[in-house]
């Protein structure tokens, strides 16, 4: 329970600031209520309202009793962050001189891990928009040039396309775990397969029970990935699938819930007439950024020599 | 029981590492054995031997069948303890990213807590030794440019130095706590009061019932403060001090446990015939770490405009 209440709070956390971070959020705008929320997460209400209270002390919402739920004031959110931020940062420092680094050589010592080596990734997926997800976080989070690749034009040629050959790493989802793991074998690469953070397409799930859901999409075959992804769900026939350039996006009523993929994102001039575009999820869980970030420093480590 | 086991194996790890950086431990060198260690400890000898299986794992040391422990060859353990070193990086830059910060805003965060002020402490002490440890390791670990005063000197005296008055930052042990804090106070300072990391005086302690400990230090009244602090502990009169300069150091047995403060370490060089060195301990407990770290994050913080953080 304790365990669900965490996995919800860190959800929210996250929601909060991207939504902030991206201007979906304003401070003081109104949250969804625990109940609202309950059902989405599939949960009790008074775990929603606990995690918002875990939110509350971090100083990022406050709970205005019989009013609701709310983003708190700029001002109030940055002291509050700062602090947490700070306090937190203390601890980095402090454990690095613990492990013999000097406090005031860890910042450039945490650089020269990440950036000692260019390193290049190869995303490999089988649609635009997915390449384009993958390779936007990997390049805009982790720092790594990237080459999108398709799938299928790798697997069409005879031998690896230049950008697979030359990566120093391969990263795909489980969708075509089996199609890259062969290649990367046979050129001798490391290869990650990217669990992509399912809680925003269960999210979708429970929502299509309620009623129409939309995505906007550039890639048709991605738009054939989502029906045969929600085909077992129970509410598949809400799902509604627009692609961009073919289909006009007026028809979207303006209180539905509406997806859009990074690349549509981009290419979607007239968002702001949508009420409620669904805030962009982090693509990768834990379990991959920590994949991702562990083979960046093993490879820059072993290129420093020694930085004590 | 395991807690026990972590601290013996944080203490020799902490030996290894320093040993080797100051060169009183080579790579492929033989550690002591399980059953020295016991005693020392006062351990079972199982505790020990678990203390080295671990970092054993971590790639620190070699255990070899029937002939006993030895430094891992270079390449298994200072040059490349990669794996672990990484393990713990990638948890910050995940940390980090809960935080809201992308790497290279961490790595800038993290500068900011440096890079606007130019701190200058002064570290309030009554002896050599200390004047010299204790600035040494604000200056390495710490980056604040430091100055020691002999307290003696200012207490003496009816004004505040001129060194005193461009300072940011005062530093003292609890020793000279009261004496400071109103020198502070009378010219509106911050003040932190370092509390020693107590490693090394748990070992002292544990040694002294059992045998000699000796103490070669550069100044007598930092002898005379160890008297002191020793002083209820059981074998009290095991406790022996060296000043160097004035004392013969032949006069220690080889197989004595022996420490060297930082500044007899300088005055010495490296090389010295003593066998059973211990380690020079790292001289600041975590908590007076935490609180100047602090202290030098926010001032540099609160000196850069905040949409910057």
């Amino acid at each position: 329970m304790t365990r669900r209440r965490g996995d919800i709070a860190e959800t929210l956390r996250q929601r909060v600031l991207s939504g902030i971070h991206l201007g979906e959020l304003k401070h003081g705008q109104r949250l969804p209520s625990a109940r609202e929320l309950a059902r989405e997460f599939g949960a009790d209400p008074r775990v929603i309202l606990a995690a918002y209270r875990e939110l509350q002390i971090e100083g990022l919402v406050e709970l205005r009793p019989r009013s609701g739920i709310f983003v708190v004031a700029a001002d109030t959110l940055l002291s509050g962050l700062q602090r947490r931020t700070h306090d937190w940062m203390v601890e980095v420092l402090l454990e690095a001189v613990g492990r013999g680094i000097p406090a005031p050589d860890f910042p450039e010592w945490l650089r020269r891990s990440q950036e000692t080596l260019r390193l290049r990734a190869a995303c490999i997926e089988c649609n635009d928009d997915q390449v384009d997800e993958l390779s936007g976080e990997v390049h805009s989070t982790y720092g790594l040039d990237v080459s999108g690749v398709d799938v299928y034009t790798m697997l069409g040629s005879s031998s690896p396309p230049k950008d697979v050959r030359r990566a120093d790493l391969l990263i795909t989802t489980r969708f075509h775990a089996h199609e890259v793991q062969p290649i990367a074998i046979q050129l001798g690469k490391p290869w990650i397969v990217a669990e992509l953070r399912m809680d925003s397409f269960a999210e979708v799930a429970r929502r299509l029970e309620d009623g129409p859901v939309y995505y906007v999409v550039v890639d048709p075959r991605f738009a054939d990935k989502l029906g045969r992804i929600f085909a077992a769900s129970p509410g598949a026939a809400n799902l509604r699938v627009l692609i961009h350039g073919r289909d006009d996006p007026d028809q979207i009523p303006e209180a539905a819930p509406v997806y859009l993929t990074r690349l549509a994102r981009e290419r979607l001039p007239e968002r702001s007439r949508l009420k409620q575009i669904m805030p962009q999820a982090r693509v990768f869980t834990p379990e991959t950024a920590r994949q991702i970030f562990t083979f960046i420093l093993r490879a820059n480590l072993a290129a420093v020599e020694s930085p004590l | 029981m395991s807690r026990r086991r972590a601290e013996i194996t944080d203490l020799i790890r902490q030996r290894v590492f320093t040993g080797l950086h100051l060169g009183v431990l080579t790579h492929r060198g033989r550690l002591p054995s399980v059953r020295e260690l016991a005693r020392e400890f006062g351990a079972n000898p199982r505790v020990i031997l678990a203390a080295y299986r671990a970092l054993e794992n971590e790639g620190l040391v070699e255990l070899r069948n029937r002939s006993g422990a030895f430094v891992a060859p270079a390449g298994l353990s200072m040059g490349d303890p990669t794996p672990r070193r990484a393990d713990w990086m990638a948890d910050v830059l995940m940390e980090g990213l809960r935080h809201g910060m992308k790497p290279g805003a961490l790595s800038q965060s993290l500068e900011q807590c440096f890079d606007a002020v130019d701190l200058h402490a002064a570290v309030l002490e009554c002896n050599a030794d200390q004047l010299y440890s204790v600035p040494e390791e604000l200056q390495r670990d710490f980056g604040i440019r430091t100055t020691g005063i002999e307290i003696d000197s200012i207490l003496a005296g009816q004004d505040a130095p001129v060194e005193l008055r461009q300072v940011d930052l005062l530093v003292t042990t609890p020793f000279h706590q009261n004496e400071v804090r109103s020198l502070a106070r009378r010219l509106g300072m911050p003040m932190v009061v370092i509390t020693m990391c107590t490693d090394l005086f748990t070992e002292v302690g544990r040694l002294l019932p059992r045998e000699l400990v000796y103490f070669v230090v550069t100044d007598s009244r930092f002898a005379d403060k160890l008297h002191r602090l020793f002083g209820s502990s059981t074998g009290a009169a095991n406790l022996r001090t060296l000043v160097l300069g004035t004392h013969d150091l032949n006069e220690i047995p080889d197989d004595a446990p022996t420490y060297l403060t930082r500044l007899t370490r300088r005055r010495l060089g490296e090389c010295t015939l003593l066998q059973r060195v211990l380690p020079e301990a790292r001289v600041f407990s975590a908590e007076s770490a935490r609180q100047i770290l602090s202290f030098l994050s926010r001032t540099n913080l609160t000196a850069v405009p905040s949409d910057r953080m």
